[in-house]
């Protein structure tokens, strides 16, 4: 029953630009990008434990590595490959010294280095064109860019699945809840960590790729800045951090807050939503999701999955 | 050479300004153990409430920082009060997340509230007092005042940690909660006593701001990021580590600046970065 | 099976150990007692890798493992309990214990044998019925248990149980005895800290006592106990006690 209503929803989403909607289509897009930062954050947030608030460098990164290489005449596929691959060497490089702090040192330490991302992009200007921003080649490509997405989000959440039952996730689990002693039983516990970061840091990149290519104009504040910096780990938490169906439940929640609040209230929608993120934060500390109906109903159907 | 002279000088003046913030902070975190996203914003207030009282009656900027201190204690203690103390007994992972939600939460109200009520744009003191040469070195008198006032507060954040009763509490409670419960320590108390005095200190750091460069009301959640990474750089709870984290971020604004503009902020990240992980804990963290 | 020769440990400017020399025997039960603060609890991070001796050697099965890490150790065969019971809280019993199936052993089982082995070790302990149960929910006596069934997923040859019985209500504390008779009689050599006079001197083949961090008595439980150094240190602690009660 439960797989039925999912195939249809999947099918509604399929065949969703047929109806030609251009702005609900580019709300979907939007929709499907946060909700693909929210989940990849959440592989290694949610299930290590571990909270990169510098998850959005490796969009970041993905995002300006293509544009560049695109910009020189690299194929357009390698390209996307390409940011793919930079945002996974990037995770590789810092998963050695980074994870060597716990904690909010760790958070804040990522959260420094997208700051870091920021600024460098910004004065290397004779590569990156600073805050002028990097143009690619134009485009309508809004209909591959929302399949594109939504085919990035179904990968993402496939994977989660996957790793959720996986020795794999055992092992992630056990940090988050015991590091030194998920250690003393022999978890490779720096190999798993650095696995999870460079898992979540590919499909952040991927994506990045993927923007660059849709909005065709980026620069650092668009790919790097605080508030898309912050946005996908609120949404994660907001929604219920170590549960599947968590980051998609707070991404939906927050954009529709934020799109209701933005057309009902001229000012001081920001502050609406600012008090919106602090009820939950102070009364469902385990996300929206993990509130009694809710969680009850989505377990009813068999969405929730929980590591 | 005089202007190299100026560099430090100017440097050591602006990471003085941002250490009495981040030792601010450093306090709230070693006690309660959370990230407050929301600290900057009190930096904010500090420094408009400064700006709306010297529009209005022309007093000395710093002698109505001061009097406003007592009001920013009390804003940060009920803060805590309110909406701390609910997350203080919650496991570490999970109180992270909570404390980063509702700080950033409060943060963004405040800033668009704010504003809404005062403008958006920035705003600043002009307050001039003479300055002077020493020498060949160009000195204002509202630096040196800032940096006699800074010296002085640190030196009395010192003496009450040693000396006073809460002050004591609030070191046992940073170095071990359980044990400071134990000897009878009210955490709760001390937490939001502590969350006061560092919302005090951010708004001293405020008035800084507003004086000697500007603040607008959307300047919050940049600021709490920096004075964050300098408490990390400098290591928790410590003194000695939020002065020194504070002093090498203004020297190295300040120095790289005039030498390659625009690069300031960017050395000084990058060398937040690379100190920490040379050591994870900070310069001087435990 | 493991042999200790002047083992200690030093933190910065404080001396947890001052060389402590001792050995066990295969298949036998070992009692470690003392005062708090003896460094009991230390001298079992040491065996078990988490913390590396300042001083001294260990040699597990003639094997020197004085430098090896926890991680290694436990592969190696040495596994442990934790002072307060510390299971995964969030993972279900089942998953507690396969953590230690598939990472704590020199081989690497599959998933289906490692699950029937996990199921054979919680039968064992009396688990079954909460396999799926979460961690966190679990009565004392059971989370001592899963502490039990993860340690013995790694089939460790030397058990280290830091203070089992710690906590429990008299009939609970001879269940866990009996455990760990039965365990024993599997062919596990064990060696338990603990505080619980009668559990030590009944089940303990050899007993060692230390008090700050010095070997003050050695053998088995009927000459330890009746030791008047050994009684002396009890006692001690016993007088401090109630001179800071009457202050």
């Amino acid at each position: 029953m439960n797989r039925i209503i999912l195939g249809l929803v999947l099918v509604f989403f399929l065949i969703f630009p047929v109806f030609n909607m251009p702005y609900l289509n580019t709300f979907l897009i939007i929709l499907f990008m946060y909700i693909l930062l929210a989940e990849s954050y959440d592989l290694l947030g949610g299930y290590t434990g571990y909270i990169n608030m510098g998850h959005i460098a490796f969009f970041g990164i993905g995002a300006y590595t293509f544009g560049l290489l695109w910009n020189m005449g690299l194929a357009l596929y390698l390209s996307f490959l390409a940011g793919t691959f930079a945002a996974v060497i990037f995770a590789i490089l810092i998963s050695f010294p980074f994870f060597r702090l716990r904690g909010a040192y760790f958070s804040l330490a990522a959260f420094a280095l997208v700051k870091l991302m920021e600024h460098l992009t910004l004065n290397l200007s004779s590569i990156t064109h600073g805050s002028d921003g990097l143009k690619v080649l134009e485009g309508n490509r809004m209909i591959p860019m929302y399949y594109l997405s939504l085919l990035l989000v179904i990968a993402v959440i496939a994977v989660s699945y996957l790793i959720m039952h996986s020795r794999l996730g055992l092992a992630m689990a056990s940090i988050r809840e015991e590091e030194t002693i998920a250690f003393d039983f022999g978890v490779p516990v720096q190999r798993i960590k650095a696995t999870a970061m460079v898992i979540s840091a590919s499909f952040a990149g991927l994506m990045g790729a993927f923007y660059t290519w849709y909005t065709i104009f980026i620069n650092p504040s668009m790919v790097f800045g605080t508030d898309i910096a912050l946005m996908p780990v609120a949404m994660a938490m907001l929604g219920g951090s170590g549960v599947i169906i968590g980051p998609v439940i707070g991404a939906v929640f927050l954009l529709i807050v934020e799109e209701t609040l933005w057309t009902r209230f001229a000012y001081l929608h920001t502050a609406a939503y600012g008090l919106v993120i602090l009820c939950v934060g102070l009364f469902m500390p385990g996300g929206l999701v993990r509130l009694g109906p809710l969680r009850r109903f989505l377990v009813r159907i068999g969405l929730f999955n929980e590591l | 050479m005089e202007i190299a002279v100026q560099l430090v000088i100017a440097g050591i003046l602006q990471g003085g300004v941002y250490a009495l913030a981040a030792f601010g902070l450093s306090l709230i975190f070693g006690v309660s153990d959370v990230l407050n996203l929301a600290h900057g914003e009190f930096l904010m207030l500090g420094g408009l409430f400064t700006f709306l009282l010297f529009s209005a009656t022309g007093l000395n900027p710093f002698l109505i920082g001061l009097m406003m201190v007592p009001f920013a204690f009390c804003l940060g203690y009920i803060f805590d009060r309110l909406l701390m103390r609910p997350l203080a007994g919650k496991k570490e992972h999970i109180r992270l997340m909570s404390s980063i939600l509702v700080t950033l939460g409060a943060a963004l109200f405040i800033e668009d509230v704010t504003s809404f009520l005062a403008g958006a744009e920035e705003k600043g003191v002009d307050y001039t007092l003479p300055s002077f040469f020493w020498g060949d070195i160009f000195i204002s008198y509202l630096r040196l005042l800032a940096v006699v006032m800074i010296a002085a507060l640190t030196v009395g954040i010192h003496y009450y940690l040693k000396k006073t009763y809460t002050g004591r509490a609030l070191r046992a409670t940073t170095q071990n909660i359980r044990g400071a419960m134990l000897v009878g320590v009210d955490t709760h108390r001390i937490r939001s006593v502590t969350f006061g005095i560092g919302s005090g200190l951010a708004s001293i750091a405020g008035v800084f701001y507003v004086v000697l460069l500007s603040i607008s009301p959307d300047m919050g959640l940049g600021v709490t990021i920096k004075y964050l990474c300098i408490i990390v750089l400098g290591g928790l709870g410590s003194l000695i580590g939020s002065l020194v984290g504070g002093l090498i971020l203004g020297l190295t604004e300040s120095v790289v600046s005039y030498y390659t503009p625009h690069w300031g902020q960017t050395a000084a990240f990058l060398i937040l970065v690379l100190i920490l992980l040379i050591r994870p804990k900070g310069l001087f963290g435990k | 099976m493991l042999v200790v020769e002047e083992l200690g440990k030093t933190f910065g400017g404080l001396t947890a150990l001052f060389g402590i020399d001792f050995e066990v025997e295969k298949d036998s039960i070992t009692g470690i007692i003392g005062p708090n603060g003896a460094g009991k609890t230390t001298m079992f991070n040491l065996i078990s890798g988490t913390f590396l001796p300042t001083s001294g050697i260990i040699r597990f099965k003639s094997r020197d493992i004085t430098q090896m890490r926890s991680d290694k150790v436990c592969r190696l065969g040495i596994s442990r309990t934790y002072q307060n019971a510390k299971p995964f809280e969030a993972l279900s019993v089942l998953q507690n214990v396969l953590i230690g199936i598939f990472y704590g052993r020199k081989d690497k089982p599959d998933i289906k044998t490692a699950r029937s082995e996990a199921m054979d070790i919680l039968r064992f302990l009396d688990l079954e019925s909460d396999a799926e149960a979460l961690a966190d929910q679990l009565s004392p006596l059971n989370k001592k248990r899963l502490e039990l069934a993860r340690a013995l997923g790694t089939q460790p040859e030397l058990l280290l149980l830091d203070e089992i019985a710690a906590g429990l209500i008299p009939a609970e504390t001879l269940q866990m005895m009996e455990t760990i008779q039965q365990i024993r009689s599997r062919g596990i050599t064990i060696l338990m800290i603990e505080h619980i006079m009668k559990a030590v001197m009944d089940l303990s083949d050899q007993v060692i006592v230390l008090n700050y961090g010095v070997k003050i008595a050695e053998g088995k439980p009927q000459e330890v106990s009746s030791n008047p150094k050994v009684i002396e240190a009890y006692l001690g602690e016993k007088e401090e006690a109630e001179k800071e009660e009457s202050q």
